[in-house]
């Protein structure tokens, strides 16, 4: 049996061995891989940035706990502590009932902790938590948020939280940050929101798998800017100047998986061309 | 036929409900506005209703395959263990609720915890198993057997490349030229593809709608006559 033919035949557990290696060896030990910002991740910070004094922002915590697990937790966090360094207001909801528990949990990050020390709640943010009901929960919260929404995750009634006197609709929010694992998410948004506020503002966090999607969006300019998967969030805790040795492993876990991915494609292909025509090879 | 069953109710309700958003929509009515919000405020709290509806199904579906188990099967099991979980999970979630006195289970820190570093832990770690058939199916099965799957592979891995974190730096002064292939690749054929996919799936929704509009298309309303 030649070569290639005893390659084509490597069990699938070598495989996964080869893998399992590549990703732990980062996890171990950060490899501290070179990295490169997307003008995507810049303008994403820009929009941020460029936030008035005062102007209202909602955060839209649409995630799973598998998207938030890996790539949109850090992004979510980053955010997060973007936002809570600048004079605005925010209003934490989530359409995903498996995202409003992860709200409370972008604030335990140290970074968010910290810049959030000198804000107060219900005067500077509040969190709505889940609403249900999909896109149809999205047009009623943008129709009337109190109707939507009589109190907030701790059972307080809007009335009794400052910053929501001036909040009733879509009308009143500057900006949206949306981070998503899929449906209700960004695309949802813009028909429930943004075609009811035409100055909102998007910005999305999405999955890598879900860029191709997304970028439709963006070139259509109702998307200001995306934080592209892991990438995207590791290039935007690299622009805040949050990043931990643990999120340069995961960085440097997913490139290295990338990477393998990508050896065993080309391996194949080869083992591919070089039997092709051979008796009993690939035809 | 009896009044409850016949389908002309339900097909009135729907279609009065979509006018009724459609108006609100696109006019600016303050009465249909009005009771386009409370309509959709009621739809909130079916939402609410049939998560019950939700859970007792499930049960009833898993203890159906508990009593039809067969001997030498074990796959019973996962329903009893489905069964326990969801219970619990409710019970941990009321209790959340109760011992807070607040909105949300999330106060709790119990709730909290088995969500965090249960759920979110399972679950990433399911998803992230796609890495390891990934891997392997690019090995056995993403082969460049004709020209049009040999541009598939060739974009599929470059645009995996430059989504990868330190992908586009490993080629030193080429990243910005690879980055731009990257970005072309994303926002010329993929953006075209996308959005012909996009164009496609809105004129059929709105197709659909008009056909739940006017009563043509009765799926939603259940299987028969």
């Amino acid at each position: 049996m030649s070569f290639w033919k005893k390659l084509e035949a490597v069990d699938a557990r070598v495989i996964y061995l080869i893998l399992w290696i590549a990703i732990g060896l980062p996890l171990l030990t950060p490899l501290y891989l070179p990295l490169s910002i997307s003008p995507d991740t810049v303008n994403y910070h820009k929009a941020i940035e460029a936030l008035p004094a005062g102007a209202v922002v909602a955060f839209g915590m649409d995630v799973s706990p598998a998207g938030y697990g890996g790539e949109l937790g850090p992004q979510a966090r980053a955010t997060a502590y973007h936002l809570f360094t600048k004079p605005v207001k925010i209003v934490f909801v989530s359409f995903w009932e498996t995202g409003a528990p992860l709200i409370q949990d972008v604030w335990k990050n140290r970074f968010v902790a910290d810049a959030m020390k000198d804000k107060k709640y219900g005067e500077d943010y509040v969190n709505l938590h889940w609403i249900p009901g999909s896109e149809t929960g999205m047009a009623a919260f943008a129709e009337d948020v109190w109707k939507t929404v009589p109190a907030d995750y701790k059972g307080t009634k809007l009335a009794d939280l400052p910053m929501m006197a001036k909040i009733k609709s879509v009308n009143d929010f500057a900006l949206l940050v949306c981070i998503e694992t899929g449906t209700p998410g960004g695309p949802e948004y813009l028909r429930q929101w943004q075609a009811r506020n035409r100055n909102l503002k998007m910005l999305v966090g999405s999955l890598g798998v879900s860029v191709p999607a997304n970028i439709a969006y963006m070139a259509s300019g109702q998307y200001v800017s995306i934080l592209r998967g892991g990438r995207g969030a590791t290039e935007y805790q690299y622009i805040l100047k949050i990043v931990t040795p643990t999120d340069v492993q995961g960085s440097d876990a997913m490139t290295m998986s990338h990477m393998v991915v990508l050896v065993f494609l080309l391996l194949g292909n080869l083992g591919y061309l070089a039997t092709k025509g051979q008796k009993g090879g690939k035809k | 036929m009896s009044f409850y069953k016949r389908k002309e109710l339900p097909i009135v309700i729907t279609a009065l409900c979509a006018l009724l958003m459609i108006c609100a929509y696109f006019f600016k009515i303050p009465e249909a506005k009005s009771a386009s919000t409370t309509v959709q405020t009621w739809m909130l709290v079916m939402v609410n209703f049939s998560v019950v509806v939700g859970f007792v199904m499930v049960i009833r579906m898993h203890k159906r395959r508990i009593d039809k188990r067969q001997p030498g099967d074990k796959s019973w099991l996962y329903s009893v263990w489905l069964i326990v979980l969801l219970i619990a999970y409710v019970l941990l979630g009321i209790y959340g609720v109760e011992s807070t006195r607040t909105a949300a289970p999330t106060n709790d820190w119990t709730f909290n915890w088995v969500f965090t570093n249960a759920l979110v832990a399972l679950d990433s770690a399911m998803y992230s198993l796609l890495a390891f058939f990934i891997a392997s199916a690019s090995f056995r099965a993403f082969k460049a057997r004709t020209k049009e799957a040999g541009v598939l592979l060739i974009s599929g891995a470059i645009t995996m490349l430059y989504n990868a974190p330190a992908g586009s730096a490993i080629f030193g002064p080429l990243a910005p030229s690879f980055n731009d292939l990257g970005d072309w690749i994303l926002n010329v054929p993929n953006m075209a593809g996308f959005r012909g996919i996009l164009i496609g799936a809105a004129v059929g929704a709105i197709s659909l709608g008009i056909r739940v509009l006017t009563g043509r298309e009765r799926g939603y309303l259940g299987a028969g006559e």
